[in-house]
């Protein structure tokens, strides 16, 4: 059965210039970008975790207090950190298993997934803020005696939190908007199923 | 006989660059688009079982990608005055130049379809069959041929209303 309407949409549609040759031939090099992120990432993780261990070995070795409560710190907030971020990407889609919904509702389930990694970045500035502030404590009370010390690592909490604080917040932001445009999306097609 | 990567984009990549026009004005993040829509194929060509389907599979994984560019796309979309440079190679060429209009026409109207019908349009003009449709979006026959027709339907409107 002949369709006028469709014969014309196809000629219009046909008639588009679209070129996609640069594109391809960019293809080669972007083929390892997800790895090498994916490698970024881990390495990162793995530094922060070698830095937690030696801190414990020094902690170990000069029964220091200070380095005993900074390994601890490290080994146990940032592993966590690293292991949501991990899986996160880990659990990246497989686009022909997918549906356009599929798509959306796993956008959802990330974004609800970022928002809970923006708010345990933000616990574990807090526990930070505590750490140093126990320090102080030990130190009015005589109990360590790292005054030069002390002043320093507050300075780098104090700079860590003020540089992580508004990337929390606009990471945020953006994350909430992304699910803002999912669930629109997504109400599009099930009104449609409905 | 399996195609090799290259053979595949090159026998996809008009129609995927078309699909991903109905997605993003953007030149820019137009190709951005069409660049993650070509890895995400090449990534998931090794598990293509059959052969015959890889027409559905290919704009199957095209739809989906691109359903995950707009999503996390936060800023306003530009007027497609500025981004859209459907130029006729012959410029001039007043047939040309009418050809040009209405395939900016076509592209603006399916633009402003809601996702469900835009998808299937845009199938329908890549000249899938109905089967190939549903499988693609993952819905039934029946859901298709209701789709399509609404979307023909708001086309015909949005396309009679600017002429």
């Amino acid at each position: 059965m002949a369709d006028e309407f469709l014969d014309e949409l196809q000629k219009d549609w046909r008639g588009q210039d679209v070129a996609f040759a640069d594109v391809h031939a960019r293809l080669r090099s972007q083929r390892w970008r997800p790895h090498l992120a994916l490698g970024f990432e881990l390495g990162a993780a793995a530094v922060v975790i070698g830095v937690g261990a030696w801190f414990a070995l020094m902690a170990w070795k000069h029964d220091s207090l200070l380095f005993g409560m900074s390994a601890a710190i490290l080994l146990l907030a940032s592993p966590a950190l690293a292991v949501a971020a991990w899986l996160a990407r880990k659990d990246s889609l497989r686009w022909e298993e997918e549906t356009p919904q599929s798509v959306l509702s796993t956008g959802v389930r990330r974004a609800d997934a970022s928002l809970r990694l923006v708010r345990l970045g933000r616990a574990h500035l807090a526990v930070i803020a505590a750490f140093v502030a126990v320090l102080w404590a030990c130190e009015a009370a005589g109990l360590i005696h790292a005054w030069d010390f002390l002043v320093f690592y507050t300075i780098v909490c104090a700079v860590t939190a003020a540089c992580h604080l508004p990337w929390l917040a606009w990471r945020e932001k953006r994350v909430l908007q992304e699910r803002t445009i999912c669930e629109r999306l997504l109400g599009e097609i099930t009104a449609l199923d409905s | 006989m399996s195609k090799s990567a290259d053979e595949v984009i090159r026998e996809f990549g008009q129609g995927l660059a078309r699909v991903a026009a109905t997605y993003e004005r953007d030149r820019a993040l137009r190709e951005e688009l069409l660049q993650e829509i070509f890895l995400a194929i090449v990534s998931a060509l090794p598990r293509l079982q059959d052969v015959s389907k890889l027409k559905p599979f290919v704009y199957r994984i095209a739809h989906n990608r691109a359903v995950r560019h707009i999503q996390q796309r936060i800023r306003e979309p530009v007027s497609g005055a500025e981004a859209d440079e459907l130029a006729a190679d012959a410029v001039g060429h007043e047939q040309a130049m009418i050809a040009s209009e209405r395939s900016t026409a076509l592209l603006e109207a399916i633009r402003a379809l809601s996702l469900p019908y835009r998808q299937v349009i845009t199938l329908l003009l890549e000249e899938l069959t109905y089967p190939e449709i549903a499988e693609s979006l993952g819905i039934s026959l029946a859901n298709v041929g209701i789709r399509i027709s609404r979307a023909k339907q708001q086309l015909k409107e949005a396309l009679n209303h600017g002429r």
